[in-house]
C-alpha cells in the first residue's frame, strides 16, 4: 500500500494556426516542432511503458485546437513535408560534419536516427493519426485525457458575457466527444484561470474535476485542512486539485530546476541561425532564418553562447535518469512527511505545459520514462494516479470555495490583462455580446444564414484564444498575434453586419471564411443562446 | 449609430479566395495577391543586414539573438488603431519563469519585417452604445472599459453649447456593495479604459460611467457588471463539511454547499478606492441625475457568471 500518490498532468495546447492561403507559414512550425519534440516522443515513451508492463498513470489535456490540428489533412500533409526536410538536412549534416567538423558528427548521427524514428512512429505506426495513439493509452486505463476551453479562452475575463464562457466549455466537450469517442471527465481551465461561479458551466457540461493554482486551495473559504495535498469540492460540486509548488519548481525552474543542467541540450543554439542560408536550403522557406530543430550544444554552464560545448547524448541521458531518481526521492520524502498527519494518503499534483517536455527541455520525455519505470519497479512509497482514480479511492472531500486564481505571474490576470494587450477586451466583449444577440435572433435561419452564424461563432472563438494576449505580453511574435485578433474580429464583424442587414451576406465571402478558419466543422451557433 | 470604420472585408472586393502568397516573406519577395496587404509597422524599419557570404559552412561561433532564458520582456505598444488607453498604477511588467519558458512555444522573436495578408479592418472607435464593463485584474486592481454613444456629446452640445460639450469629461465612479462611493475618476480625453485601485479581500464592486460638466454637474450614462476582488491569505474559518465526490458527480450543486457560511466581506471604508494616481481630483458627485436610456433597468444589470454565484 503506497504512503501517498503523485498525479502528473501535462497540459498540451497550441493555438489553432493553419494558413491554407500560404504554401508555407512560419507559425505553423509551432505545431510541427511540438509534434517532433514533444507529442510523438511522449507517445513513444508511453508505448514503451505499456509494452514493458509499467503501471504508469498520466493526465493530459489535449486542447480542442490541438486535437483539430492533429486531425487536419492540410497540416498533416505539411508535417510530412517538414519531417522529410528534417531527415534530408540531418543526412546532409552527417556528411558535412564527417568532412569538416568531427565534434558534431555523433550528434548529427543521433539526430538522423531520431528524426527517422519520429517519422516512422507518426507515419507507419499511427498512420498519421496521433489522436489514435492517445486513445489507445486512455483505453488501457493509464492515460486520463481531459479537455480545455474550446479555443483556450481565458474564462475569468469573459465573465461579462456568461454565454461565451458556457460556449467555450460546451463546444470543447462536444469536440472531445467527436474526436475521442466519449465524454471527458475533467477539464484544464485555460491558464488555470478560475473565477467563482464559472464552475457551474463545468457541472452543466458533465465535467467533474479540474485543477487550480496552489493559492486556489490554500486561500479557499473555509480553509481546507490539508492544503494542496488533497482535493476539495466546490459548492458547485466540482473537485479541484491544486498544483504542488515544490514538484513544479524542480522541473519548471531554469535556474534551480533540472532543465538548466549543464549536460542538457541548449535550446537557443540552433543551426537554423548559424549555417549558411543557401546550405540549409528549402528548410528555410524564403531564406528566412528560424529554428530548424538541430541543436548541437549543451547548456555547458553560465557562459556566453559562443562558449557552449558540444552536446553529448549519453551524458544527457545519464542526467535524465539521475534527475528522475532525485525527483522520486523528493516525492517519497514529501509524502512520508505529511502522511502521518493526514486522514488519507497525500496526493502531490504536478501540472506542467506538455511542451516543456521535449521542446524546451529536450530530455524531458526521457526523464518521464525513467521516472515512471523507477516508480513502478524500485519502490512502493509513492505511486502515480489520475484524479478520477484518486477520487474513487478517497471520495470524501472537504467543501470549500476557491477564490479567483490563475497560474500566471503573481497568480491573477496580469499576464492577459496589461497595457500591452488590454485593448483587445472591449472588442472581444462586444463581439461576444453580438454573438449572443445573433443566436437569440435567428431561430429559423436560411441555409446561408446558418453557415454565416456558425462561422461567426468560429471567428469569435478564435479571437478569444488566450495565446494572442499572452504573446502580446511576452513579445515573441506580436505582429502575428495582433493580426490574428484583427482578422477574426474583422470577419466576425462582417458576418454580424451582414446578418443584421447592414450589408449584403455574400456566399463567396462566407465560403472564404470557412476555408480559412475551419475549426469545429460541427459547431452549432445556438450554443450561444 | 456606430461609426463604421470598416468596409466589407477585402475578399468582398476581390471576389475570390487568395490562393498564393508567402507567409514568411519579407517585402522584397512578396508575391502580389488579390487580397490587399497591410504592411506591419515594423516593415518600415531598416531591413535586416544581409547574410555575409561564407566560403565554408562552418557553424558560427555565436548567435547573438538567442538569449537563454529570455529575460527581457518586450513591451508591445498598444494597438495603434484603438486610440488612447490610459494606464495607471502599472509597474514594470514581468514574466514568471514558467511564462518565459512557455513563450518558447511561440518563437522566434526578433523576426525580420514581414508582410501579412490581413483583413483591412480598423477597430471601431465606438460601437455606438453607452456601456461600461468591469474586470478584475488582481486583488488590488480592477480594469474598466467603456463605450459612449456619440449622440451623448451631440445632445450636450445642443443643450449646453459647444464650450460645455468640449469641456465635459467622462467620469468613472466606483461603488462597493455597501453602497459607498469609492471614488470618482475624471478621465482624460480619448481614454477608453482605466485601471482602478481596489481593496483586496472578497469585496464586490461596480463602476458607473458618467459625464461631468464644468459646473460639476454629473450625468450617469451606464453601470457596469459587478465583480469581486479575490480573498488573499488563508480563511480564518476551518473547513468542517465533507462531501462525497460520488454524490457531487451526479450533476447537482452540493447540498453541503448550503452549509458554507458566506464569507464576510471586507469592512467598508469611507474612501474605499481612490482615483488612479496621476488623475484629476475626483469630480463632485451629485448622484441625483436621472439615468440615461442606456441604463439597464433594475434587475437586468449586465453581469457574469460570478454575479450569479454571488446572488
Amino acid at each position: 500500500m503506497p504512503q501517498g500518490y503523485w498525479s502528473p498532468v501535462l497540459h498540451a495546447h497550441l493555438p489553432y494556426v493553419r494558413h491554407p492561403e500560404y504554401p508555407e507559414f512560419l507559425e505553423e512550425d509551432w505545431f510541427f516542432e511540438a509534434l517532433t519534440e514533444t507529442y510523438v516522443p511522449l507517445v513513444r515513451v508511453l508505448d514503451g511503458l505499456l509494452r514493458d508492463g509499467v503501471d504508469y498513470r498520466l493526465t493530459m489535456t489535449l486542447s480542442p485546437p490541438l486535437l483539430a490540428m492533429m486531425s487536419d489533412g492540410l497540416l498533416v500533409e505539411r508535417y510530412h513535408r517538414y519531417l522529410d526536410r528534417l531527415v534530408t538536412l540531418a543526412e546532409k549534416e552527417i556528411s558535412r560534419t564527417a568532412r569538416e567538423d568531427q565534434r558534431f558528427h555523433d550528434v548529427t548521427r543521433f539526430y538522423l536516427g531520431e528524426f527517422t524514428d519520429i517519422r516512422r512512429v507518426f507515419r507507419e505506426v499511427y498512420g498519421s493519426n496521433l489522436i489514435q495513439a492517445f486513445r489507445n493509452h486512455r483505453d488501457a486505463g493509464k492515460l486520463e485525457i481531459i479537455t480545455c476551453g474550446a479555443t483556450h479562452g481565458f474564462l475569468p475575463l469573459m465573465d461579462t458575457v456568461p454565454e461565451a464562457v458556457r460556449a467555450q466549455v460546451q463546444i470543447a466537450v462536444g469536440h472531445y466527444r467527436e474526436l475521442l469517442g466519449r465524454d471527458p471527465a475533467g477539464i484544464w481551465l485555460p491558464e488555470c484561470g478560475y473565477l467563482p461561479g464559472q464552475d457551474r458551466f463545468l457541472r452543466e457540461a458533465g465535467l467533474r474535476f479540474s485543477f487550480i493554482e496552489s493559492h486556489g486551495v490554500t486561500d479557499a473559504h473555509p480553509r481546507p485542512s490539508h492544503g494542496v495535498l488533497a482535493p476539495i469540492i466546490s459548492p458547485e460540486g466540482i473537485a479541484f486539485f491544486a498544483r504542488d509548488m515544490e514538484s513544479s519548481r524542480q522541473v519548471w525552474s531554469a535556474e534551480s530546476g533540472y532543465p538548466g543542467d549543464n549536460d542538457y541540450r541548449e535550446f537557443y543554439k540552433d543551426v537554423g541561425w548559424e549555417l549558411p542560408v543557401d546550405y540549409l536550403g528549402e528548410i528555410l522557406p524564403d531564406g528566412m532564418r528560424k529554428n530548424v530543430g538541430l541543436k548541437y550544444y549543451r547548456v555547458t554552464g553560465k557562459v556566453g553562447l559562443q562558449d557552449k560545448q558540444p552536446y553529448v547524448r549519453e551524458w544527457a541521458l545519464g542526467k535524465a535518469a539521475s534527475h528522475a531518481g532525485n525527483f522520486l526521492e523528493n516525492r517519497q520524502r514529501q509524502v512520508l512527511a505529511h502522511a502521518p498527519r493526514m486522514s488519507q494518503p497525500p496526493l502531490v499534483v504536478s501540472p506542467y505545459d506538455a511542451e516543456l517536455f521535449g521542446h524546451w527541455w529536450y530530455e524531458g520525455p526521457d526523464f518521464l520514462n525513467f521516472l515512471f519505470r523507477k516508480m513502478h519497479f524500485d519502490q512502493d512509497v509513492v505511486k502515480p494516479v489520475t484524479p478520477p482514480q484518486f477520487l474513487d479511492m478517497h471520495p470524501d472531500c472537504e467543501v470549500a470555495q476557491p477564490p479567483f486564481c490563475t497560474w500566471g505571474a503573481r497568480g491573477y490576470a496580469e499576464v492577459w490583462l496589461n497595457p500591452g494587450n488590454d485593448w483587445i477586451y472591449p472588442h472581444l466583449d462586444v463581439a461576444a455580446e453580438r454573438m449572443v444577440e445573433l443566436a437569440r435572433r435567428f431561430e429559423w435561419p436560411s441555409p446561408l444564414e446558418r453557415r454565416a452564424l456558425d462561422q461567426a461563432a468560429r471567428e469569435l472563438l478564435l479571437a478569444q484564444s488566450s495565446d494572442w494576449a499572452f504573446i502580446m505580453k511576452t513579445g515573441t511574435t506580436v505582429e502575428y498575434a495582433k493580426k490574428r485578433t484583427r482578422d477574426h474580429v474583422a470577419r466576425f464583424t462582417y458576418l454580424y453586419r451582414a446578418l443584421t442587414g447592414e450589408t449584403m451576406l455574400e456566399e463567396p465571402i462566407v465560403r472564404d471564411f470557412e476555408w480559412r478558419d475551419n475549426l469545429f466543422p460541427q459547431i452549432d451557433y445556438r450554443v450561444y443562446k | 449609430m456606430a461609426k463604421q470604420a470598416n468596409g466589407p472585408p477585402d475578399s468582398v472586393r476581390a471576389g475570390a479566395r487568395a490562393a498564393s502568397g508567402r507567409g514568411t516573406t519579407g517585402a522584397s519577395t512578396a508575391t502580389p495577391t488579390p487580397r490587399a496587404r497591410r504592411r506591419s509597422p515594423a516593415a518600415t524599419s531598416s531591413p535586416a543586414p544581409a547574410e555575409p557570404k561564407k566560403s565554408s559552412v562552418a557553424i558560427r561561433a555565436a548567435n547573438p539573438k538567442s538569449p537563454r532564458p529570455p529575460r527581457q520582456t518586450k513591451s508591445s505598444a498598444p494597438e495603434p488603431e484603438t486610440g488612447g488607453t490610459a494606464q495607471a498604477g502599472q509597474g514594470a511588467l514581468s514574466l514568471s519563469e514558467e511564462e518565459q519558458i512557455g513563450s518558447a512555444k511561440y518563437l522566434p522573436r526578433d523576426l525580420p519585417p514581414r508582410v501579412f495578408e490581413e483583413e483591412r479592418f480598423i477597430f471601431p472607435e465606438t460601437y455606438g452604445v453607452n456601456r461600461v464593463r468591469l474586470l478584475v485584474k488582481d486583488p488590488h486592481w480592477l480594469f474598466a472599459h467603456w463605450d459612449v454613444d456619440p449622440r451623448v456629446r451631440e445632445g450636450l452640445r445642443r443643450e449646453k453649447g459647444e464650450r460645455i460639450a468640449v469641456l465635459a469629461r467622462l467620469t468613472l465612479r466606483l461603488t462597493d456593495d455597501h453602497g459607498g462611493i469609492g471614488g470618482a475618476t475624471v478621465l482624460p480625453e480619448g481614454a477608453r479604459s482605466w485601471y482602478l485601485r481596489a481593496v483586496p479581500g472578497h469585496r464586490s464592486y461596480r463602476v458607473e460611467l458618467g459625464i461631468t460638466l464644468p459646473s460639476g454637474e454629473y450625468r450617469s450614462l451606464a453601470r457596469s457588471n459587478a465583480v469581486a476582488t479575490p480573498r488573499t491569505g488563508p480563511s480564518p474559518e476551518k473547513a468542517r463539511r465533507r462531501a462525497s465526490y460520488r454524490l457531487a458527480a451526479k450533476g447537482a450543486p452540493l447540498a453541503a454547499a448550503a452549509d458554507i457560511a458566506p464569507e464576510p466581506q471586507a469592512a467598508p471604508r469611507r474612501r474605499a478606492a481612490k482615483g488612479a494616481p496621476g488623475t484629476a481630483p475626483a469630480a463632485r458627485a451629485a448622484g441625483t441625475e436621472p439615468v440615461s436610456a442606456n441604463e439597464p433597468a433594475p434587475g437586468s444589470e449586465p453581469g457574469g457568471a460570478s454575479d450569479l454565484f454571488r446572488r
